[in-house]
């Protein structure tokens, strides 16, 4: 009998750590509705935002949406896009709102029926294209830009455009994301590919380009001195500067990469009615100068720039080409072909 | 697994040993098998198309085959390093040897992206600090080192895991009757003919553990090839699992885990191979005279050996944590590290903000958790595999290792598709799905660490304590638990540790309420001032220690690394 | 040939001393026996000797060699004092067979293959494991490990051979019997002896001279017959044998012993509080009315001797009866005691 409880013990020791584990998470807690108007419960949005932007905006959606609880879930456009696949295997989005970078893949995700059509009031003070039907709408736009490090180079010499990136004073001195790992540099891949010819890359790998993981590090090493060119994030570059540091945005005079990041609804979303109210509140004027605080553009023509930067519509007009519906179709060839000619050895 | 045997006699030994594989299957084998079927049935049709195209691409063959380049080089080369290390430490009298113990484990505490993002700021080839600093002393034409390299990934991949290799060659070399070789000595061997015959063929059990736990650990390994390997257009499976996972469909994942298998039958295939070995011998070294290791006396060389200790504990350890430290301090990258440019204004905001007290505060529990559920897991498991005569004893123990030789963000996709309760267990978003994360993950470390030490013990100190009346937990608890105790430490920190930092399976499984201190790293890495990031890999690496320090202290040294 | 000489060997730990002030010599071809307690330095004792310890102070010579010195610090390492050792565990290689073992210190003198498979045979049959060579240790016994541990220490012919409680982990009659298979190939090979235990019937069975040690002191050092009959303290009186101590008033004439109320006359060199140990096989016992008187409390019939238990006044005094004339005492009944022999002690001696 003695032998016995010894088991019941064990057991309980062994079923109750797991427990107790389970248990430290208890669901979320409704809270009581307070005073005011809007939508009510939870509402639970992934993006790719960064989260100092996150935290400024959270206090102003607070009182703008007084009774609903919003919960963010925050990571790279790769990472949020892989916790997505994983629910989406599962039968299981958590997601109510969708605010990632990469346009193609609300492509994806419509062609999936996977989205939620909802033609928001403020739409139509959006310049950037946006979906027709109202499945996603562009909400902050980033561009691929080049930047170099004023210390090494000076604004006379610095590189004008992508084709100048090619010349041989740069060799071994340019650095730029992995198509394959980061979403951003996929868009760029794909746009610059599209108007110069592969050839392009192969040019520059020729002319001894780095690929790194992703942005951050790029601007780290920018910064260091590792690397004097970079192709990178327009927000990374704006926001260094603006503390001060040695570097500088070029537009290339041969076409910025202009991602119009969209937000969208989940199908599967269990309060359309918050997310809707925040889809509008994001393409309002209210909305939008939180993104320009996060040193992005706007979508609408009434929000001021990014400090530091010119106008959209300055490089607007003079973009690279960007083919969404190619880059949701032909995803896996345009990495794939990006490593074949410019990662293989 | 003598499942019917088992059942016919449901005794407490029978009762735990079943509890620890039913664990084991539901949350390690589940997820894993669920995956790996899931990648081969599409729409209910057996399909192995993404096999082959995953296959019959030449560019994941080249990775497979960098990746067991890789892996065995790391793994070599740690063993190389840690035995003499191990040596020094547990079997001379070198001096400060309690110190340098800890420093040679110390490069496991760090986090191992925040580790290699330090190494390329020093072994860089155009400002990398230590190559600047050669070139000025030496009026080198151009930089010494190049960290952009199969050499540079070695190097580094080394320094990450060569302590599992340390931790285990030298809980093993402490625990080892030295009378073995004292019977060696006066045979007539030398210390170093004594060292080849008898401590090397016997400490092989625990060399090749050691061994495998670095291969594992190298091979699927993500952070340090993508921020070392990445700029060398060096491709190993996990980068290229991560490309396939990037595609971001339901057909990049399928491919993800096509490619993922041949990890996991790599790292089972040599853990088998091991196995047989081993089987063939009986390595029963802790006998049953409770023994003091055997000190050598080094003479004048303890201060050669305090050299060798001290100068590699300040390429390795100290180098990179200055270099974290000094990153901490810094007030802007652009500038050259002089007094000017440094500054504790960083660390201001960081204590200041209670933003990094609940990652902490979920990053300890969770990784307290893993380790301990782990541990108990892996004793159990081990026992099984060692111990007993049941057929299929060894199955357990190959399945921990599914989890370890897969790629962190292959096993977070797994988790989210299998406990988001489509199989009746919702665990998602909470604490409870880290935990998971990090069991799958970290498993087989600790289960290679005690299978390890366990089956050093003789069979007859066991019976003994049967003999003299005991239960089987009795027994346990007071003769096998305390006998490997030095291991089930080591084995719990080993999954404590990563579990602790952990990033990629983190970022993705990490719900409102449960941010990590990997995250918070990632984002202070990725999005702020990678300043802040090592601020807060400075203040791990504090509690770390410091946690260590208190409870060796308590203990009186018998717990801790 | 291989004498071994101490010379005020002490041994320190910290500040412990292990070992104070050894000194002793071992002829050659002589068995002593190192005996005392555990934690009594005998054990750090053999292992200067074999050279796994180094002495703090003091020399050790085997032949005229020095070997190991405190002062100057000569030490030869282990391997070079062709010396043959048995540890307690044994320490037979687990990863190696029986022969392999065995063969060990031929193969690192790097003698001919035919002279190794030669010599390592004969020792199999020296310790009776013919046929055994094959095998691998942890398909031997206990037992059969000791004598493999004790062929392998054999087969290099050293000049001395050093045993370090080899007997303790046997069982009581394999014990026994390997006590006079260890004498008898000490006797056949002529080898020097040194022999650590503290089992004080293994010591007195096999040596030719006991050395017994007590705190890291030698206490004795003498045949095994004088420590057994003349033990130089109380120490060495308690450890070997049985003993009852009585306290004692000891005068220049007589020794007075308060607490059973008898007083001895008797000529004694040293004088004042003290101790008289008498060793129960010392006494005897009879039912009339000589000697001193007491109260039988208990009595154990052993076979070959009875073991009783005697009340006198305040102790509590042990006879053994080996006389084989067996009387029938019921408890409780008067018997007469008479000391044939007793030993007796200063109280500040130790």
């Amino acid at each position: 009998m003695n032998k016995r409880w010894y088991v019941v013990v064990a057991l309980i020791a062994v079923v109750g750590m797991m427990g107790m584990v389970f248990a430290g998470c208890g669901s979320s807690t409704a809270d009581k509705p307070k005073a005011g108007g809007g939508p009510t419960g939870t509402v639970m949005i992934y993006t790719s935002i960064y989260p100092d932007i996150i935290e400024k905006v959270k206090p102003e959606m607070a009182k703008a949406f007084p009774n609903l609880d919003i919960q963010w879930f925050q990571g790279g456009t790769e990472k949020v896009v892989t916790k997505i696949s994983g629910e989406v295997e599962a039968n299981k989005v958590s997601a109510d709102l969708l605010m990632v970078a990469d346009p193609s893949y609300y492509l994806t995700l419509k062609e999936r029926n996977l989205l939620y059509k909802y033609d928001a009031p403020n739409r139509k003070d959006v310049v950037l294209p946006k979906d027709e039907e109202g499945y996603w709408t562009p909400v902050r736009v980033s561009n691929m830009i080049i930047a170099y490090n004023t210390k090494k180079i000076s604004a006379a010499d610095a590189p004008k455009s992508w084709q100048d990136l090619l010349d041989p004073k740069w060799k071994g001195r340019v650095g730029m994301p992995s198509p394959l790992l980061s979403g951003t540099a996929f868009v760029t891949a794909s746009a610059l590919s599209d108007k110069f010819g592969w050839d392009y890359f192969t040019a520059l790998k020729n002319n001894g380009l780095k690929v790194e993981e992703g942005n951050s590090a790029l601007q780290n090493k920018l910064l260091t001195g590792e690397y004097d060119i970079v192709i990178i994030l327009e927000e990374n570059i704006l926001k260094m500067a603006g503390k001060g540091e040695p570097v500088k945005v070029v537009y290339p005079e041969d076409g910025t990469v202009i991602v119009p990041s969209p937000i969208a609804i989940f199908n599967s979303s269990k309060n359309k009615e918050a997310a809707q109210a925040i889809t509008n509140w994001w393409l309002s004027k209210e909305g939008q100068q939180a993104i320009v605080k996060g040193w992005m553009h706007s979508v609408r023509a009434d929000v001021e720039p990014p400090k530091g930067a010119p106008a959209l519509k300055t490089f607007l007009e003079k973009a690279a080409p960007t083919d969404w519906a190619k880059m949701a179709k032909q995803a896996e060839q345009i990495k794939e072909t990006f490593r074949v000619k410019i990662l293989d050895k | 697994m003598g499942v019917k045997g088992a059942l016919s006699r449901l005794d407490a030994k029978w009762l735990v040993i079943l509890g620890s594989v039913g664990v084991l299957v539901i949350f390690v084998v589940v997820p894993m098998v669920y995956l790996v079927i899931n990648s081969f049935i599409v729409d209910g049709v057996v399909d192995f198309d993404n096999y082959k195209t995953v296959y019959s691409k030449i560019v994941n063959w080249e990775a497979l085959m960098n990746t067991f380049k890789l892996s065995l080089l790391v793994m070599i080369l740690s063993l190389i390093i840690s035995f003499p290390l191990a040596w020094l430490v547990g079997r001379t009298n070198m001096p400060g040897k309690g110190f340098f113990r800890t420093t040679f484990v110390a490069t496991y505490m760090i986090p191992p992206y925040v580790g290699a993002i330090a190494w390329t700021q020093l072994l860089n080839p155009s400002v990398g600090f230590v190559n600047t600093m050669l070139v000025h002393m030496f009026n080198l034409s151009s930089s010494p080192f190049n960290i952009y390299s199969m050499g540079g990934l070695v190097w580094v991949l080394t320094l990450f895991y060569s302590p599992f290799a340390f931790i285990t060659i030298s809980r093993a070399l402490e625990k080892m009757d030295p009378t073995l070789e004292e019977a060696a000595r006066i045979s007539g061997a030398s210390p170093l003919r004594a060292l080849c015959d008898v401590t090397l063929p016997l400490m092989f059990p625990s060399i090749l553990a050691g061994g495998l736990l670095v291969f594992i650990a190298a091979g699927s390994c993500f952070g340090i090839p993508s921020i070392v390997g990445m700029p060398a257009q060096i491709e190993v499976l996990t980068t290229r699992i991560v490309t396939y996972v990037y595609m971001g469909d339901s057909k990049g994942i399928r491919d993800a885990t096509a490619l993922a298998v041949s990890l996991m039958l790599v790292a089972n295939s040599i853990l088998f191979f091991m196995t047989m070995m081993l089987g063939k011998k009986d390595y029963v070294t802790i006998g049953g005279k409770s023994t003091r290791p055997n000190i050598v006396d080094l003479g004048v060389w303890k201060w050669a050996a305090v050299a060798v200790a001290v100068t590699y504990g300040l390429v390795t350890v100290f180098l990179p944590i200055a270099s974290i430290f000094v990153s901490s301090l810094i007030k802007t990258y652009s500038q050259p590290i002089n007094l000017s440019n440094l500054t504790f204004e960083n660390w201001l905001p960081v204590i200041q903000s209670s933003q990094f007290i609940v990652p902490i505060k979920n990053s300890f529990i969770t990784a307290t958790a893993a380790a301990t559920i782990s541990t108990v897991i892996a004793v159990f498991v081990s026992y099984l595999a060692i111990k007993t005569r049941a057929k299929g004893r060894f199955i357990p123990d190959v399945l921990s290792t599914l989890g370890g030789a897969t790629p962190s963000v292959v096993i977070a996709l797994a988790l989210i598709i299998t406990f988001s309760g489509n199989l009746g267990l919702n665990l998602y978003s909470t604490l409870a799905i880290l935990v998971v994360g990090y069991m799958v993950k970290y498993l087989t470390m600790s289960v290679r660490t005690i299978s390890a030490s366990l089956s050093q013990v003789h069979a007859s100190l066991e019976e003994a304590a049967l003999n003299s009346g005991a239960s089987w937990l009795r027994t346990c608890k007071d003769i096998m638990l305390p006998l490997i105790a030095p291991s089930i430490v080591a084995g719990w920190f080993l999954v404590f540790m990563p579990s602790f930092y952990e990033l990629t399976m983190s970022i993705i499984l990490y719900g409102a309420k449960t941010k990590t201190i990997g995250v918070l790293l990632y984002e202070l890495q990725t999005y702020a001032d990678p300043q802040s990031a090592s601020v807060l890999s400075v203040l791990v690496l504090i509690i770390v220690l410091a946690g260590n320090l208190i409870i060796r202290k308590l203990t009186k040294g018998s717990v801790g690394i | 040939m291989a004498e071994v000489i101490i010379q005020s060997v002490t041994k320190k730990f910290g500040e412990v001393k292990a070992v104070n002030d050894f000194s002793a010599t071992i002829a050659d071809g002589e068995f002593v026996s190192i005996l005392g307690p555990s934690g009594c330095g005998k054990t750090t004792m053999l292992r200067m000797v074999a050279g796994f310890e180094r002495p703090t102070e003091g020399d050790i010579y085997i032949g005229d060699k020095l070997i190991s010195s405190g002062q100057n610090g000569t030490f030869l390492p282990p391997e070079k004092r062709n010396i043959g050792m048995v540890f307690q565990s044994y320490a037979v290689w687990p990863h190696m067979t029986v022969f392999q073992n065995i063969a060990y210190p031929l193969k690192i003198q790097k003698v001919s293959k035919a002279e190794m498979t030669d010599r390592t045979n004969k020792a199999l049959e020296l310790v009776h494991l013919e046929g055994y060579g094959e095998r691998f240790p942890h398909q031997l016994s206990g037992g059969q490990q000791q004598r493999v541990a004790l062929a392998r220490a054999l087969v290099g012919e050293p000049r001395l051979l050093l045993l370090d409680e080899p007997l303790s982990n046997l069982d009581a009659k394999l014990r026994e019997s390997m006590r006079f298979e260890i004498k008898d190939l000490q006797k056949k090979l002529k080898i020097t002896v040194i022999y650590v235990t503290h089992d004080q019937a293994e010591a007195m069975a096999m040596s030719d001279r006991i050395i017994v040690m007590n705190q890291g002191i030698i206490q004795q050092n003498d045949k095994p017959q004088n420590i057994y009959e003349n033990p130089t303290n109380k120490i060495v009186a308690d450890f070997i044998g049985l003993v009852n101590f009585l306290p004692a008033e000891i005068t220049a004439g007589s020794i007075e012993m308060p607490t059973i109320g008898f007083t001895l006359r008797q000529a004694n060199s040293t004088t004042g509080k003290g101790l008289v140990a008498v060793r129960p096989e010392h006494i005897t016992i009879s039912k009339t009315g000589s000697g001193l008187s007491g109260t039988l409390l208990h009595k154990f019939y052993l076979g070959d001797s009875i073991d009783y238990r005697v009340k006198v006044k305040d102790e509590m005094i042990r006879v053994i009866d080996k006389s084989g004339s067996f009387e029938e005492y019921p408890d409780g009944e008067t018997v007469y005691l008479e000391f044939n022999k007793l030993m007796a002690f200063p109280q500040s001696g130790k």
